[in-house]
């Protein structure tokens, strides 16, 4: 009886903790997304634009690894009887590619870089060495991040986003 | 050509709806799975069980030391299976059916059937009964359980699910579901023998009638074993937990009466002094 009283103690914490977790992780992506809206933007094409100048290149890199928390653990493993979209799964990795992306183009914009060309995703599960259990996800975000040069007057319409 | 980014667009990667009620449902198909995969083993084992030959459950029930010579030469033990033996007498038994009475010396009010055709009374209930019509009325109701096979159906149906359940939880890892599993089968095993209890309380009622012409005395077990039952309250011993209500089995009793076209009442045979508690 005492499992099942610890069961389910993990499994309301689960879900009341990781639920606000959640909600305030989505309101901060929305948040930096918003703010980084102008700069630092991204492209999956490699062939990079004409540029004028000396424009530096850099590769940029950017990493999360997000825990699955209990409430969820025990929903994916339902569906593994029934099947189905495991939602609770997808929100969890939205969170995860959003925040890579975001703190790539952070860095990049950091180091004064205008545009990540070639940007590529990578997940790969964390499993503790029990490869029947995952207890977290790593996102990685990578790309060619372009610095122009200034001196040689860059063409603004090409940099220009619309706000 | 003109770079641009846009904010992402919202609600495409994730499923909307609420993760409880997904939960919930999920859990709820589980538990139904769960109950019939389980009752179905268990009804499965319960039949394969029967056809195990009542020999076998003899050797069976020597080997785990349930029946032996030592168990059943007392004195009340003796006198118990000579009536076994006169309402076994009143029935057509199964090739090779034979039943072995022990008499349990302590103040537990239970009687019950198991393996190997042995029927397990306790002195706490037979000093609750005031008749020889009473006893044999308990005697024949644990006596209808194994010419039903109950106790066989009951250790092979229990033995299957438990085999299921440990390979299902070695497979899947998780002895949480395993756990959760064993108490619905429990409930599902619960439900089961009542059915078992009726059937075995027409056939006991059908000895009895038989034996003495009436069927005098077999209304008093029920009534003890109902006031038993409200006198203790909630703490009730396993064996009445599972058996029908008594009401039931009075209509049950009344049915089977009419049925053979004898009286409900009659003279009633006192206990054997041999039989009473303080004597030796």
């Amino acid at each position: 009886m005492w499992e099942f009283y610890s069961f389910l103690f993990l499994l309301v914490v689960g879900y009341g903790v990781g639920t606000y977790l959640e909600r305030s992780h989505f309101a901060s992506i929305r948040r930096r997304e918003q703010e980084l809206i102008n700069k630092a933007i991204v492209f999956t094409v490699r062939d990079l634009p004409e540029l004028p100048g000396n424009p530096q290149l850099r590769l940029v890199a950017a990493g999360t690894v997000v825990s699955i928390d209990y409430f969820k653990r025990i929903v994916a493993m339902l569906h593994h009887f029934f099947g189905g979209n495991i939602s609770s799964y997808e929100s969890l990795l939205e969170r995860a590619r959003r925040e890579a992306i975001l703190r790539m183009r952070e860095k990049a914009h950091a180091i004064g870089a205008t545009m990540i060309f070639g940007v590529r995703l990578e997940t790969s599960a964390i499993n503790d060495g029990n490869p029947k259990t995952t207890t977290g996800v790593e996102l990685i975000a990578y790309g060619t991040a372009i610095i122009p040069d200034h001196t040689a007057g860059a063409t603004p319409q090409l940099w220009h986003t619309p706000a | 050509m003109r770079y641009e980014n846009r904010l992402p667009p919202e609600g495409i990667n994730v499923t909307q709806g609420n993760p409880l009620l997904t939960a919930l449902s999920l859990l709820a198909g589980l538990c139904i799975t769960v109950v019939l995969v389980v009752l179905g083993i268990y009804l499965l084992g319960s039949a394969l069980a029967t056809q195990i030959p009542f020999s076998m459950e003899v050797t069976l029930a020597k080997r785990i030391g349930l029946l032996g010579e030592e168990h059943t030469s007392d004195t009340r033990s003796q006198a118990l299976q000579t009536l076994a033996n006169r309402l076994a007498a009143q029935v057509e038994l199964p090739e090779g059916m034979a039943f072995s009475v022990r008499y349990v010396d302590d103040d537990e009010v239970n009687a019950y059937a198991t393996l190997g055709g042995v029927i397990m009374l306790h002195r706490g209930l037979l000093d609750q009964l005031h008749s020889e019509n009473a006893i044999a009325l308990v005697l024949a109701h644990e006596m209808a359980h194994i010419i039903h096979r109950d106790p066989a159906r009951v250790a092979g149906g229990r033995l299957l699910v438990s085999a299921a359940l440990g390979l299902a939880s070695a497979a899947i890892g998780v002895d949480l579901l395993s756990n959760f599993a064993n108490m619905t089968g429990n409930l599902t095993v619960l439900s089961f023998s009542r059915d078992a209890e009726r059937q075995a309380d027409v056939t006991g009622v059908e000895m009895v009638g038989r034996a003495y012409g009436h069927m005098g005395g077999v209304a008093e077990v029920f009534e003890r074993l109902a006031a038993y039952e409200a006198k203790t309250g909630l703490s009730l011993p396993e064996f009445l937990a599972s058996h029908p209500e008594t009401a039931g089995r009075n209509e049950t009793l009344r049915e089977q009466a009419q049925k053979m076209g004898i009286p409900l009442d009659g003279a009633l045979t006192p206990v054997a002094p041999r039989l009473r508690s303080g004597q030796k």
